[in-house]
Parts: C-alpha cells; sequence; structure tokens
C-alpha cells in the first residue's frame, strides 16, 4: 500500500482506491512526496486593499493596504510561527477559486466594517541561472532588474456581510 | 528437485519471517521515539501560537476542512473530534502528551490518542501544513505500533516493573511480532518517501536542467540567506542539484546495501543538515535524519547514548 500510494494518482493507485484509500486517506498515507518539486516555486505573495464603504459608497475609514503573508517578497519571515501563513498563501493561490471562497469572508471577519477587497495575486519570477550568469560579472545589484514581477491574478470582491 | 524447492521456499520464508517479525530494536525505538515526539512537541508549541488558524476564527470553516481535501486523498475519518471552541485545550493537550511521549511516559493506546489529536489538528487545516507535520505525524502512527517506550524511557524508572510477571511469554511474542513489524514498515516507509521524492523532482524542468537549488536559494521566502553571490560558482547549483537527485532516488538501494548504508546515512546528515541551517527547515531535518537511526545497529545507538550521557547513566533507564 505505501508504494502504491506514494504515487495515489496513477493507474496503481486508482485501480486500488477502494481498498487502499479508506486506510491510506486516514492515515495520512496518501500524500505526494514532492519537496521543491517538480519545479521549486517561485516568489510568490498577495497584496490587498480593504475598503470601508456605507450602503451609499461612502467611505468611511481609510483604505488597508497590506500583504499576505505580511513579510511577502522581501524575505520570508521563516520564524515557524510565522511560516504557516507562507504555507496558506501557496495554498490560495495554487487554485485561486479558494481566495473568493476562503481568504475573502476571513479578511472581512477580521476587519469589521469592510466592504470590499481588492487582491492582486504577485509572482516575483526568479531568474534563471543563465540570466544571473550574464549579469553576475556587473554587479550582483542588477539582479534586482532581472527579476520580472508578474501579475497573475486580480479581483475585487464584496465583503459577504456587507451586501 | 521437489525437496530443494521445498527447502528453498522454508528458507525463504524463515528469512521473511526473522526480517518481519523478530526485530526487538528496542534501543533505536527508544532513542527515535525520544527525538520525534520531542520535535513534534516543538512544532506543537509554536503552533499554539498559530491557534488561530485551527479554531473558530480559522481563515477554513470547520464544515470546509475535508472539503478542501481534493476527492481522491480526502479522509475517511474527520479525526477532529472536538469542537472548534476547545482547540486551544486540546492541542494543549497535545502538546503535554507529546512531551510525556519524548520522555517515554505514554503506552501504546496514548500513543494512538497522541497520534488522533496530531491527525486531527493536520486534518483541520490543510492549508498550514509543513513537511515536518506530515512525516512526522506517519511516523509517529507507526511508532505507536511499537515497543519504543522499553529503552530511554523515564517509565522504566518510576515505574519499575518486574519482567518476569507482567505477561505471559506469547503476549510477550506477540508485543515483539507487532512491533517488529512496524519497525520494518518505518524503514520501508522512509525509503519510499525518498525514492518517490527523487522520482518527483525528475518530472522538474529545473531539477533535471541542474539549476533547481538556484531557484531555491534565491527565493528569499526559502532562503534563510542570501545566497545569490553562489552565482559565482554556477557549478555549485548544478553538482547540487544532481547530488540532491542522485541522493533521495538511490537511498533505498543503499539501505539494503550494508557496505554503503553508513556512507548514504552520513550524506544524509549533510544533505539536511545544509536544507536545515539554509532553509530554516530545521525542525524537517530532524524528523528526517531522526528515522535514520532505524538502521543502525542497536550497540551502535546504545554505545551512542552510553557516550553523550555517560556520566548520568541514564543510558540504563
Amino acid at each position: 500500500m505505501m508504494i502504491v500510494m506514494g504515487n495515489g494518482s496513477s493507474f496503481l493507485g486508482r485501480y486500488f482506491e477502494s481498498f487502499y484509500n479508506p486506510v491510506a486517506n486516514s492515515i495520512g498515507l496518501n500524500t505526494t512526496w514532492n519537496f521543491f518539486s517538480p519545479d521549486p516555486a517561485h516568489t510568490m505573495y498577495i497584496k490587498y486593499d480593504i475598503y470601508f464603504e456605507d450602503a451609499y459608497g461612502n467611505q468611511f475609514k481609510e483604505p488597508v493596504e497590506s500583504y499576505y503573508p505580511a513579510s511577502r517578497d522581501q524575505g520570508g519571515d521563516l520564524r515557524l510561527d510565522k511560516k504557516r501563513s507562507a504555507y496558506v498563501m501557496r495554498f490560495l493561490i495554487i487554485d485561486q477559486s479558494r481566495i473568493p471562497q476562503f481568504f475573502v469572508p476571513w479578511m472581512c471577519a477580521k476587519n469589521p466594517g469592510a466592504s470590499k477587497i481588492f487582491v492582486e495575486v504577485i509572482l516575483n519570477r526568479i531568474p534563471t541561472l543563465d540570466q544571473m550568469m550574464s549579469v553576475v560579472n556587473q554587479n550582483l545589484k542588477s539582479y534586482d532588474n532581472i527579476v520580472s514581477t508578474e501579475e497573475i491574478g486580480r479581483s475585487s470582491y464584496e465583503c459577504p456581510h456587507a451586501s | 528437485m521437489q525437496a530443494r524447492i521445498k527447502k528453498n521456499v522454508g528458507d525463504v520464508r524463515s528469512a521473511l519471517d526473522q526480517f518481519l517479525f523478530e526485530k526487538s530494536a528496542q534501543e533505536q525505538l527508544g532513542v527515535y521515539r525520544f527525538i520525534l515526539c520531542a520535535t513534534l512537541f516543538y512544532i506543537a508549541c509554536f503552533r499554539q501560537m498559530n491557534i488561530d488558524f485551527l479554531g473558530v476564527e480559522s481563515m477554513i470553516p470547520r464544515d470546509a476542512a475535508l472539503n478542501i481535501f481534493p476527492d481522491f486523498y480526502r479522509p475517511y475519518i474527520q479525526w477532529f473530534f472536538w469542537p472548534d471552541a476547545w482547540v486551544a485545550y486540546v492541542h494543549l493537550l497535545l502538546i503535554t502528551l507529546l512531551g510525556l511521549a519524548a520522555l517515554g511516559l505514554t503506552s501504546r493506546p496514548l500513543m494512538l490518542l497522541t497520534w488522533i489529536i496530531h491527525q486531527g489538528v493536520l486534518n483541520r487545516n490543510y492549508s498550514m501544513l509543513f513537511g515536518a507535520d506530515t512525516i512526522g505525524g506517519l511516523f509517529l502512527f507507526y511508532l505507536s505500533f511499537t515497543n519504543c517506550t522499553s529503552y530511554f524511557s523515564l517509565k522504566n524508572v518510576l515505574f519499575k516493573k518486574n519482567k518476569n510477571d507482567c505477561s505471559s511469554k506469547s503476549d510477550v511474542n506477540h508485543n515483539i511480532s507487532i512491533s517488529s513489524v512496524f519497525f520494518r514498515l518505518m524503514q520501508i516507509q522512509l525509503c519510499i518517501i525518498y525514492m518517490y521524492t527523487g522520482f518527483e523532482k525528475l518530472k522538474g524542468t529545473t531539477w533535471w536542467d541542474g539549476t533547481a537549488l538556484w531557484t531555491v536559494f534565491a527565493n528569499p521566502q526559502f532562503s534563510q540567506f542570501d545566497l545569490k553571490f553562489l552565482s559565482r560558482v554556477p557549478v555549485f547549483f548544478a553538482v547540487g542539484t544532481f547530488l540532491s537527485i542522485l541522493f533521495e532516488v538511490y537511498f533505498p538501494v543503499m539501505m539494503i546495501n550494508k557496505n554503503y548504508r553508513k556512507y548514504w546515512l552520513i550524506a544524509g546528515v549533510m544533505f539536511h543538515l545544509g536544507i536545515g541551517i539554509l532553509l530554516d527547515l530545521m525542525t524537517f531535518s530532524v524528523v528526517m535524519t531522526s528515522t535514520y537511526i532505524l538502521f543502525l545497529q542497536a550497540d551502535t545507538v546504545s554505545s551512542t547514548v552510553n557516550y553523550l550521557v555517560g556520566r548520568f547513566k541514564i543510558a540504563k533507564i
């Protein structure tokens, strides 16, 4: 079972699904063992703006602009209790339908009076080693010039309790 | 001819029986229990600071906790049996149980309860899991079926028992057999984890290309230090990338081969030490390397423990 479930979505995994999955899924054995694979992730973060407007669209409080996780691309906050936010952020970005499903209602609940949230998903693509080689003999500060920033998602969401 | 085949089948069967059911490994299991449970205890102490991820205010509502798993991976049992409002207390209980287990003040039923709460916590919010949570949980499950408190345990000091009157000989043999099977399962599990981790990397273009380590070390969300200066020595990343894959893919083969085993384990310690320091994944590294104890000889483990804590005579615990 542990051999098959290491690649559970394969034909063998699907074939033995009815035998193995009840046990394997319950004890945490049906897991893909992939660390930094198939390819290591690039730097990612969520930028959000929270708006506070009344029923007539009048802003009654200054918007809040922030990042999730708060440390964003300036360097991960790797402390054990802070690190979990980075894992949650990846969970949200991998399937962006999770942002309105989980992130927005949660953020609205944490900010009483919030009416709308504008969310951007940002990816800082790390240059390839070959690209890095081309600037390495100049100045390592040139690194920032070859990091490309891409917006891979951008949406505005109403807070569930606002309407 | 028939007799020869019968003999060979008998030999294989007895070798298999011996391999699966007769390995006592109390020393290895005792030390492994201490390190694994102490590491999970440490992680859980930090997780107590993130308790809002697991309670009423969690981003993942309770009724969605299992639904966020892809269908194929969804647990069949909802292990988080407690109401969300109680999570802080249940988690404190988990910390206590892990602490007691590290000291050896536990039993098989208590270890299983520890694992159930641990698994419940993991299932409650799957989005925030570390690799160390998942792998540690799986090994905690296996460990709860072993005789892991027979050695290096405070229980032996506090509740000195007469080995002759505790249970019948058949019960003892039965216990050893179950413990032996789960000991072997842990060894096999570790090999499989490494093997698949290596295979998964081979699917990635950057691992195949030899530049994956660069992407990891240049990412400030992974790397603890600014290692971009190492791009002046690009071969470091290429060699490191290929060595990582070689180490992982060939781990099971090298564990079977007794001659190469120790070299591969030393390489593994170096590999995980590097990951632990450079990527600040020390808890993951300890969870992984602690399982190497299961591949060591009992006398090696005993003599190392004796050496480390000799003058306090803790090895006799």
